[in-house]
């Protein structure tokens, strides 16, 4: 049964994809839709954020100064420092700015009458993962050589040369095609499970209230496991802008190691 | 730990998909199997080489 027959017999119409289209909010193109404007906010409110807390950098910080830098210093040391090694300062802002304009569009989702995590669209996640892409590739071919970065993709040292027969299409198949789409798809799936989530527990509360006597008794515990569940999407959109970081970190440090 | 899950993943698609292509060609319904098997073998083979051997 769809969902436009369900609606007219006043039955639940349960959340799924179609929730996550927009129209535009004015004209017709696709480009002026909800999420490519939370998509600028971000870009906007991240810029903002972070040149206002470092324009009066004190010996004693501000409050702001204080959480700006905080965030830095983690993405440089945990993220940088730690896992790409001595040549990673020139990745950090990179990595500083993916790290803070994925949080920042993924809190999005939770924030109240915005609602919406921009990365549960699939095309910003693949815009960003193009970046990743690009780079990793560039800084790996320009530190190596392109012959001697794809022969070290290719073929791993010491096994007899029938089996690169077998294992080089699945070395190429993992860092050109698997990687970056897992990279991609994690971020994306996550946003869009997590937002669907939500709107199951709090649309559903919200029809039960406006439902028999016995569903108006249940519907504050749909209403709990919705807030208690939005705490949890905090949680989890924290740890996905973190692991794409981390991940684009790891493939930055693979690329320019000495030996794969 | 992402790295091991992307090998499984490409070595299961990647001659799953080999398999299933040859089986198509072929008209036969076997192959895919021996595919997905041979994709998860050499993706098990390769994360041995890449990541326990070296230490």
């Amino acid at each position: 049964m769809n969902a436009s027959i369900l609606l007219a017999s006043g039955g639940f119409v349960s959340p799924g994809s179609h929730d996550f289209v927009f129209k535009p909010v004015f004209g017709t193109s696709i480009l002026f839709t909800k999420p490519v404007f939370q998509a600028i906010l971000a870009a906007i409110l991240v810029a903002v954020f972070f040149l206002i807390s470092s324009k009066k950098a004190a010996v004693v910080p501000s409050r702001a100064q204080f959480f700006g830098e905080s965030v830095y210093s983690f993405v440089k040391k945990d993220l940088g420092e730690d896992i790409i090694g001595h040549e990673f300062m020139k990745f950090v802002p990179f990595l500083f700015t993916l790290f803070t304009f994925i949080i920042v569009n993924n809190i999005f989702g939770i924030v109240p009458f915005m609602q919406f995590p921009t990365m549960s669209r699939f095309g910003f996640p693949v815009a960003l993962m193009i970046f990743t892409y690009v780079i990793y590739h560039y800084v790996g071919i320009r530190k190596h050589g392109l012959g001697k970065y794809l022969k070290d993709i290719a073929f791993v040292p010491g096994v007899p040369k029938w089996i690169y027969v077998i294992l080089t299409p699945l070395e190429i198949a993992t860092y050109f095609i698997i990687r970056p789409f897992t990279l991609a798809i994690r971020l994306f799936a996550n946003m869009f499970a997590g937002h669907l989530l939500l709107l199951v527990f709090i649309m559903g509360g919200d029809y039960m209230l406006h439902n028999s006597m016995v569903l108006k008794i249940m519907s504050p515990l749909s209403f709990g496991f919705g807030i208690g569940l939005t705490f949890f999407e905090f949680f989890i959109e924290c740890l996905q802008a973190y692991i794409f970081t981390l991940l684009t970190a790891l493939y930055i440090a693979g690329a320019i190691a000495d030996e794969h | 730990m992402f790295t091991i899950v992307a090998y499984l993943l490409s070595g299961l698609l990647l001659w799953g998909g080999v398999g299933m292509l040859l089986d198509h060609l072929f008209g036969l319904h076997f192959l895919v199997v021996i595919g997905f098997l041979v994709g998860l073998v050499s993706a098990m083979y390769l994360i041995y080489l890449r990541f326990i051997r070296p230490q």
